[in-house]
Formats: C-alpha cells, structure tokens, sequence
C-alpha cells in the first residue's frame, strides 16, 4: 500500500515537473510596427480610401516595405536605435511624401518565453503634401499583443 | 499545466490508499490512543522536487533540506531552506532572444494539521493539510537579449545582475508513510500564490527559488520528502 501511495506521488511529479505540463507561449512578431488607415480628405466624415500603387521605403533603406501595392492600411516598422523613424511614401515616380514619426520608447519584458521587447509612445508626425493632406496620431500607443490603428493618413 | 481537477483528482484517490477512517470519525478512545501513541521529534530531509526536475530541465539546479516538527498531537510545523540556481543553455538563448542567470534561495515555514488517525499501534502515517509562507532572494542578470527588427535591424543590449525578492503563500496537501522505523517519504501537492515581489528593474524572473514560474502569480508545485525522525517523546 504504502509503495502504491510513493509510486502514484512519483507519477504526478513526473506530470508536474514535466516541461511538457507547461505549454510553451507563442511569441508575436513585428510588434513594433505603426498601423496607418487611409482615409479621404474628401469626405467630410472618416471614409476608408485605397490607394493604387502604393510604395513604402525606410529613408537612407535599400528595401521597400511596400512597392507598387494595392492598400487601404500601412504597417510602418519603428527604428530601434532612434526616436525618429522617416519613410518615403509615393504612388508614382513624382508623386511622393516624406512622413517622419517622432516617438520615445521603453523597454518592456513580455515573458520569460518571448523576451524583451519596445513599447513606442508616438509624440508627433512630421509629413510634406503632395498625397497626403493631413495626419493624425488617433491612438499613441505601439504595444506588444496590441492591433489598434495608431495614425489616420487622409490623402487627396 | 496540468489540469488543477486532475490534480484535485488525483489527491481524492491517492488518499483512499492509506487504510483506516480520518480522525473526525474515530471515537474519543481512539483519540487517545492516537495521542499516546504518536511519536514526537524533528524530522531532518531532502525535497526531491529539485533533483528531479533536473532530469527535464537541465538549465536549472535546485536542492532544499525539510524539517518537520511535532508540536502536538495533529499539529506539525513545517520548514524547508534551499537554492536554486539556473543558466540559460545556448539552446535556450536561442530559442528565447535572451541570456539570464539567476542564483537564489528560498525559506519556507508553516503550520500543518494531520487528520489521519487509525487505531493501530505503532503506525505513524500522516495525512496532512497546511498553509506556508515562503520567501525568496534571488540575484538574476540578462546576460544579453535581443529584439528582433527585420526591416532597420535587431537592437542588442544587456541587464546587469540585480537582487530582488519575492513573498508568496502556498497551500500544501498531500500524505507521508513510515516506510521505516524514523524514516518517512512524503510528498504534497502545493498550490503557491505570489503576494509581493520587490523587483526594481524591468527583467522578471525566469523562475522564482521555491516558487516557481516567475511569469505566473499562482503557480502549482509538487515536493517529495524523504526524511529521518529525531524523537524526543513517545
């Protein structure tokens, strides 16, 4: 009897202990991106627009985050090692913008299984206007785990 | 984790393994007898839980000595002093974006209450219930962690070692056997819920000594106690 009560205790150790009994976080990736809806500066309320042809590149970058794309809503990915990130937003050869966010960051501990990671605090958007007609932050935050639209972009 | 009505489960069964009924449903005499019966000492052991655990995880080394005393008939006082330490294996780093180290110990004391009784002489089993404080210190360092950026590039930095401490109560429940003359294998299954944790920068903890998952406020644990008895009474 006495055994029967060390080998069942045995049992459920095993159980418990077993990395296994712990299931593993899935971890998110591209966490730090700004989520921008476009919008029509036509409209006199807020009116999702699309925009043909969309390229999207990081100033100073050789990649394009985006290049001759079809989008209603552009992930901008923030830079690490500054508190500015500028990109070059264009439908055409000629028809381009610069849009520069200006953000601080802090760095915040997600979980013993997915790390470290920023969390971004947009403070202001600096832009030119040949597309765009104007921007604004809607939702400051940039947060792990999170998928609010952070800026509304209203183009002509 | 495992599924906490598994466990509630499991701890209904395993107690129907002891024989005889439970103390409330003895008769004064039996009582009694239980009384002059019981023997009184401090118990010296090992919590196997650690050693063990190093079979499934060998980032993690982790070792406690338990004591238990008799205060009186049914009552026990509980206490249990040990380490833990863990290094992050190169897998781990790469599998988790990040280096840590963490060295800590722990101490845990508290009240236990066995409501097992049966009117056999000389039989010293136990059945017990009990409620413990546990705190642990523990010095812990990122030794470098990186954050992944596939467009403008990863960022790279480190957290230096650090104290910090933690204070949780935990809910124990479980049986322990003579298997010997003095010598007894126990084991509980602990429900442990963090109440403060004095932590000043931004790393958690990997895993709390004694405690557990640092991620979790309420974490399940399981000791297995072999342990030698000192008497000082029968």
């Amino acid at each position: 009897m006495k055994l029967l009560t060390g080998l069942s205790a045995l049992c459920l150790m095993v159980l418990l202990v077993s990395p296994g009994c712990e299931g593993e976080e899935a971890c998110l990736s591209n966490q730090h991106a700004v989520q921008a809806r476009l919008y029509s500066a036509w409209s006199t309320s807020d009116k999702d627009s699309t925009l043909e042809n969309v390229s999207l590149i990081g100033i100073d970058m050789s990649d394009s985050i985006y290049r001759e794309q079809r989008l209603s809503e552009l992930f901008m990915p923030l830079n690490f090692e500054s508190d500015t990130s500028t990109f070059v937003l264009g439908v055409s050869e000629t028809l381009k913008d610069t849009l520069s966010i200006v953000y601080s960051k802090e760095l915040d501990f997600i979980s013993r299984d997915c790390g470290y990671v920023f969390t971004f605090d947009l403070d202001t958007i600096l832009y030119s206007r040949s597309i765009i007609d104007s921007v604004s932050i809607a939702y400051p935050t940039v947060k792990y785990g999170e998928s609010t639209a952070n800026i509304k972009l209203y183009i002509y | 984790m495992v599924n906490l009505q598994q466990i509630l489960s499991f701890i209904f069964i395993s107690l129907f393994l002891f024989p005889g009924p439970g103390r409330g449903q003895n008769s004064e005499k039996a009582d009694k007898l239980f009384e002059e019966e019981q023997v009184q000492g401090i118990t010296l052991g090992v919590n196997l839980e650690g050693p063990i655990g190093l079979f499934f995880d060998t980032d993690r080394s982790a070792f406690s000595a338990v004591t238990h005393i008799n205060l009186s008939p049914g009552w026990y006082f509980r206490g249990e002093a040990g380490f833990e330490n863990l290094v992050f294996s190169d897998e781990n780093v790469e599998e988790r974006n990040f280096r840590y180290e963490s060295n800590g110990s722990f101490v845990k004391a508290g009240l236990l209450y066995d409501f097992f009784s049966v009117d056999e002489v000389g039989n010293n089993d136990n059945i017990f219930v009990g409620l413990n404080y546990g705190f642990a210190f523990q010095e812990h360092r990122s030794g470098g962690y990186t954050i992944e950026n596939d467009y403008w590039g990863d960022f790279h930095d480190s957290e230096s070692a650090y104290l910090m401490n933690t204070h949780w109560l935990e809910v124990s429940a479980g049986p322990r056997t003579e298997l010997f003359k003095n010598f007894y294998m126990g084991w509980t299954v602990n429900l442990k819920v963090k109440i403060l944790q004095d932590n000043a920068r931004e790393l958690q903890p990997y895993s709390v000594p004694g405690f557990g998952n640092g991620d979790n406020t309420v974490n399940v644990g399981f000791s297995y106690v072999l342990e030698y008895m000192i008497p000082w009474k029968k």
